[in-house]
């Protein structure tokens, strides 16, 4: 591939996806107008629903699909435009794993890395090489000789992503990796792909519809619905100052860190309750502290909960302040602060 | 025994050669057209590699028409083409060609199940791969469905060894003629159990040896 690090790895301009309808089924518009870039390097999450469109989208970046409408260009390259042998070439570079591995299950781990390389007709040292070298990356280089029956799924997702590897992709495309493993088996999947991220500079695109995915692992994140992209940008952002109300459901972002219903409904009879947010763990108790010896009000802390979006933590706070004058200038002198602030309505 | 065997081993070893010649040879060429055929069938549908439902529909109509003919009905159907196409229509030479006619549909059907039974998923990855589908086909998918084709392959070769039985009514010989021929017809029990037995231990042997490969070959 050509190095230009300018411009985005992965492009998506205006692109829609409508699949004809037949005698028996209906037209699907399954991706809608959706404009997306993903820059090299990075770690780019497409989250949804089951029949937002995501697994047509990913498609659409090694040529499985291809767009009704609008360009997909991977590393500058129009990917509708080529040809055969080209797109074969460029395929070779964009690996991928699947929700069920997709192994060869007549073939041993060590077969299942090599028989691809093969089939390219890459030199057999180099295969040799190859394979030792990835799936001691993965950690099964011991399992070689297993076959896949004789693996956990965890296990087997690891010999998909030597597989993928073995390729020496640019970009490695994830198509519901995790949606099968249980969760501790999900974080070491997705430690791997951190850490492959880091150490081989790979360019990540997931789809998923796990929020541990995206929070643990995304650098950016869109999110999908019905086809569309409803919204999207840098996970943190997406994920503290959500837009769009499918969004802060998605997200679960106005849930208010397991306060019950009566409680708040109590409590809002004398009181304002407030959703305070935050980046970093520093801002959001001293704030506190300094609302109570500016005003003179002590808010009370019904619940709050911090979470890691990539290692960087992302706090909630429900606070409750009794009612009194002052209230908007205080919620003005939290905002100046720099947290989040709303009023639970 | 001795007595028998002086008498009649010839006769029955020549019967067991003939049935054997008969299904070796036809079964060769059965895999060379019905494996093909078999590909064209999954691959040529809507949802295959290459969908071409003209050309699916004909195969499709073809293998059908032929599945539904008792052998023994084909055999004297074709008989014109046999003569054009072989030059005869009599002995192991004339009953070939019926053979053929009747088991490659047969083993199409089989084939086409067990390359069904293989993970569109593992196609996908493949493809996503940059690998052809000429390579997927011929490198992925039959290596996948392989314990599926060697099942395919036993249950063929039995349905053949019983269809050659009526070959010696074209004057092709074979076991299943000496049962019928002197057994039957002329009353002589014992070589009809012969030649029975040995059929059955014939076919008994082709379904251990089809069983035992086919589980090695499932991983």
């Amino acid at each position: 591939m050509v190095e230009n690090s300018n411009a985005p790895l992965i492009e998506f301009k205006h692109v829609s996806k409508t699949f004809k309808g037949t005698a028996t089924t209906k037209e699907v518009h399954a991706v809608h107008d959706v404009s997306i870039s993903v820059d090299r390097g990075e770690i780019f999450g497409v989250i949804g629903y089951s029949g937002a469109g995501k697994s047509t989208l990913i498609r659409m970046i090694n040529g499985l699909e291809t767009p009704t409408e609008g360009s997909v260009k991977v590393d500058n390259q129009d990917i509708t435009q080529l040809k055969k042998e080209p797109l074969a070439q460029l395929r070779h570079k964009i690996g991928m794993i699947f929700q069920n591995y997709n192994l060869l299950k007549t073939a041993t781990i060590y077969q299942n890395i090599t028989i691809p390389l093969k089939l390219e007709k890459i030199p057999k040292d180099e295969i040799q090489q190859r394979a030792e070298k990835y799936l001691k990356i993965v950690g099964l280089w011991d399992r070689r000789n297993s076959y896949p029956s004789q693996l956990s799924g965890g296990q087997s997702q690891r010999v998909a992503v030597a597989r993928a590897l073995a390729h020496e992709p640019t970009i490695l495309l994830s198509d519901e990796a995790t949606s099968a493993l249980d969760p501790e088996t999900t974080s070491s999947i997705l430690d791997l792909l951190k850490d492959i991220n880091q150490k081989l500079g790979l360019t990540i695109f997931i789809i998923t519809h796990e929020l541990d995915v995206v929070k643990s692992i995304c650098d950016k994140v869109a999110i999908m619905e019905a086809g569309n992209v409803v919204e999207q940008g840098r996970t943190i952002d997406v994920f503290t100052g959500p837009k769009q109300e499918v969004t802060r459901q998605f997200l679960g972002s106005n849930d208010l860190a397991g306060v019950p219903a009566s409680l708040l409904a109590e409590t809002q009879k004398h009181n304002h309750v407030l959703l305070i947010k935050f980046i970093g763990n520093e801002a959001s108790i001293p704030v506190i502290a300094q609302l109570t010896k500016q005003f003179g009000v002590e808010p009370n802390i019904m619940a709050g909960s911090i979470e890691y979006l990539k290692e960087q933590p992302y706090g909630k706070l429900v606070i409750s302040i009794e009612n009194n004058d002052q209230y908007d200038a205080e919620i003005q002198y939290l905002r100046d602060k720099g947290v989040i602030v709303e009023e639970v309505g | 025994m001795s007595n028998f065997i002086a008498e009649w081993g010839n006769t029955i070893v020549n019967g067991l050669s003939d049935t054997l010649t008969m299904t070796i040879i036809t079964l060769i060429i059965t895999i060379i057209i019905g494996v093909p055929l078999g590909i064209l069938l999954v691959e040529t549908n809507a949802n295959g590699m290459y969908p071409n439902a003209t050309l699916h529909a004909t195969l499709e109509t073809i293998v059908n028409i032929l599945r539904s003919l008792p052998f023994i009905i084909l055999l004297f159907l074709i008989l014109p083409i046999t003569r054009l196409l072989v030059g005869t229509t009599i002995g192991i030479r004339g009953v070939i060609l019926p053979l053929v006619v009747y088991c490659a549909p047969f083993l199409a059907r089989l084939i086409e199940s067990s390359i069904l039974d293989v993970d569109p998923g593992i196609i996908e990855a493949y493809q996503s791969m940059g690998i052809s589908n000429y390579k997927i086909i011929s490198r992925v998918l039959l290596r996948e469905a392989r314990s599926g084709i060697i099942r395919g392959l036993t249950l063929a070769t039995i349905g053949l060894i019983g269809a050659t039985a009526m070959a010696g009514l074209v004057g092709a010989g074979g076991l299943g003629d000496i049962a019928y021929q002197y057994g039957f017809q002329r009353y002589q029990p014992d070589i009809m159990y012969t030649s029975i037995v040995i059929l059955i231990v014939l076919v008994q042997i082709i379904q251990t040896i089809g069983n035992v490969v086919s589980r090695r070959l499932t991983k």
